[in-house]
């Protein structure tokens, strides 16, 4: 039975005696780093081609090389100018074709997987345990509860940001909005009025939130048929889960390219609890199936969004 | 590397503003996930820059600061902050190193290396070695030729695969490969059989066609069958389109069944005593059958 050794050595006896004679010296393991994560200069990169095509060695390294960066790109290097002035002419170039390669609805659940799997080798300490959200996850849906006549869209569930923006849903003819944050302790942490529905946080008057507590926003509405409250928990999360989370975004971005990239944003967010930034990650897009819509209802039945 | 680095305004009036702020960026974000490892910005900066600098002469390249200065936000800055650590002796830097990549590094053995290699021995020594001063100089390690133009763990990949290539190829010349040697002369003590006369004629066609392949042709089919990268891989590494990578496949295994000339599927069971052989044309018929190409029809196959 001929066995994948027996290719391996087919392959290694003909490039041997195919031989070298390619252009210039073989190339570093800088050269082909670069070159198997999209990173090389353009001139570079010509002359990593034109060498790797004549010389069985280099190519040897490439292709064992490449195999672990499948998900590396190799049509630009990554530099930040260049990129953005790329990216702005590809967008205006090829539009529709762009967004559609690149929409996380391109992600499947499979595709999430091996990115999963990539980011527990690229990180074991963050993403051994992390798994994406599973389809029959995505399924349940929880019943929205309603604490009083208003609700209260933001901040909910456990937030990132110590001083967060404030949203709530309009109330029909008032003009003034009363917002109260309490404590764990029940201390009222500030208190203010805003005139739309919606506050950002009120730095002049009080000091970012402290981490890793919880607290309770009540807004109340004066309203031609009377008073209306709503009222919302939520919590700061924690320095250190501050830093393992933003950790682990940064793993996702050097490890994961599109379309599964957002996704596995999102999915990292969710699982650390973070619901609202979850659903900030998961950029609008116009597909009705697949992981990535199957994430966003998700998120926004437990954001209580899903009107 | 000068023990006395520039002062951080001439350094990032060389660099410029952009690449500047993302030196800076990197090596505080760096040394907040890292630690300090008695890096100090300018001499990271200093180092960075030299590395830049060193490269684009070797390349050929005039010295430009400019252009320089350009590639330097590009560059995998963070793993760089690790390694010039390492290279400025940091006993903290290398116990990253250590915690970070050895578990990945075996991984990696584990899974592309050969049969026999151990790969916790080859993962250790790759380790061990870039502690190392190189052998062509430049750095006082191995470690420090990290030019940061891929990632640090790409570039120990790399690193990985040219030590198991090596460790194989020791281990090939000790032992006999499958298919080391004339095919045509059978192994002492092996009876010629007409199985050997052929597989070393079919050896012969299969290398003259290999030579007549476009390098493309060579290269594409490597990958795939040797390697197993996709063909969307293949033409993004080549800056192809996908289609011209299955056409190069395509053609380049008809060029070799053409070649070989015969329906290789059709041979008779080889005799006991020419194992070796019979196995070299089975694998030959194997990745002739794996392009899809039309089989040769024993009617058209050459005498």
């Amino acid at each position: 039975m001929t066995t994948d050794r027996d290719m391996d050595a087919l392959f290694d006896r003909l490039e041997r005696e195919a031989g070298g004679g390619a252009p210039g010296g073989c190339l570093d393991n800088d050269t082909i780093a670069g070159w198997v994560e999209g990173r090389l200069p353009e001139d570079e990169l010509v002359a990593a081609r034109a060498h790797a095509l004549a010389c069985p060695a280099c190519r040897e390294l490439v292709g064992a090389t490449a195999e672990l960066e499948a998900q590396a790109t190799a049509t630009r290097p990554k530099r930040t100018g260049r990129r953005l002035a790329i990216a702005a002419a590809v967008l205006v170039a090829v539009g529709g074709a762009v967004w559609f390669l690149s929409s996380p609805n391109r992600a499947t659940d499979e595709s999430l997987q091996r990115a999963a799997e990539r980011l527990a080798e690229a990180s074991p300490e963050l993403f051994t345990d992390f798994r994406p959200l599973y389809a029959t996850e995505r399924d349940e849906r929880r019943p929205f509860v309603e604490r009083g006549g208003l609700r209260v869209r933001e901040p909910k569930g456990t937030i990132l940001d110590p001083a967060p923006a404030f949203a709530w849903a309009p109330v029909a003819g008032a003009t003034v909005y009363r917002v109260r944050v309490r404590d764990q302790e029940g201390r009222v942490v500030f208190e203010t009025e805003a005139s739309a529905p919606r506050l950002a946080y009120p730095r002049a008057l009080v000091d970012p939130l402290p981490q890793g507590a919880r607290f309770v926003v009540a807004v109340e509405a004066e309203a031609p048929s009377g008073a209306v409250r709503g009222s919302e928990a939520f919590r700061t999360l924690e320095p250190a889960a501050v830093e393992r989370y933003r950790r682990g975004l940064d793993v996702i971005r050097r490890t994961v390219t599109e379309p599964e990239r957002s996704v596995m944003s999102t999915h990292w967010a969710l699982r650390n609890g973070l619901f609202a930034e979850a659903l900030r990650l998961l950029p609008e897009d116009r597909g009705d199936e697949g992981p990535a819509f199957e994430t966003r209802q998700w998120l926004r039945n437990r954001l209580g969004d899903d009107e | 590397m000068s023990s006395e680095p520039p002062a951080i305004d001439t350094i990032a009036a060389r660099v410029g503003r952009l690449g500047m702020a993302a030196l800076q960026r990197a090596w505080t974000a760096a040394r907040k996930r890292l630690g300090d490892l008695g890096l100090a910005l300018e001499i990271y900066a200093n180092d960075v820059w030299t590395l830049v600098r060193t490269r684009r002469e070797q390349r050929g390249h005039e010295h430009d600061d400019a252009a320089c200065g350009a590639i330097v936000p590009g560059l995998a800055l963070e793993d760089l902050y690790l390694a010039r650590g390492c290279e400025h002796g940091s006993e903290r830097g290398w116990t990253h190193l250590d915690n970070e990549y050895r578990s990945r590094l075996t991984g990696l053995a584990l899974r592309r290396g050969a049969k026999g290699v151990d790969p916790e021995d080859v993962t250790s020594g790759l380790l061990a070695d870039l502690a190392l001063p190189p052998t062509r100089g430049g750095a006082r390690t191995r470690l420090g030729t990290f030019g940061g133009v891929g990632s640090l763990w790409a570039w120990l990949a790399v690193a990985l695969v040219r030590r198991l290539q090596r460790e194989t190829q020791k281990r090939r010349a000790a032992t006999g490969d499958l298919f080391e040697g004339d095919l045509g002369v059978p192994a002492e003590g092996e009876a010629s059989t007409d199985d050997a006369e052929s597989a070393a004629a079919l050896e012969a066609a299969l290398r003259q066609g290999w030579a007549a392949l476009a390098p493309e042709e060579r290269c594409a089919i490597v990958w795939k069958h040797r390697d197993g990268l996709k063909q969307r891989r293949i033409g993004a590494l080549l800056g192809a389109a996908e289609y011209q990578v299955s056409r190069w496949i395509t053609r380049g295994i008809g060029k070799l069944r053409e070649a070989v000339g015969r329906d290789l599927e059709a041979e008779p069971a080889p005799e006991p005593g020419a194992a070796r052989h019979a196995l070299f044309g089975a694998a030959v018929a194997r990745l002739l059958a794996s392009s899809g190409v039309e089989e040769v029809h024993p009617s058209e196959a050459r005498p």
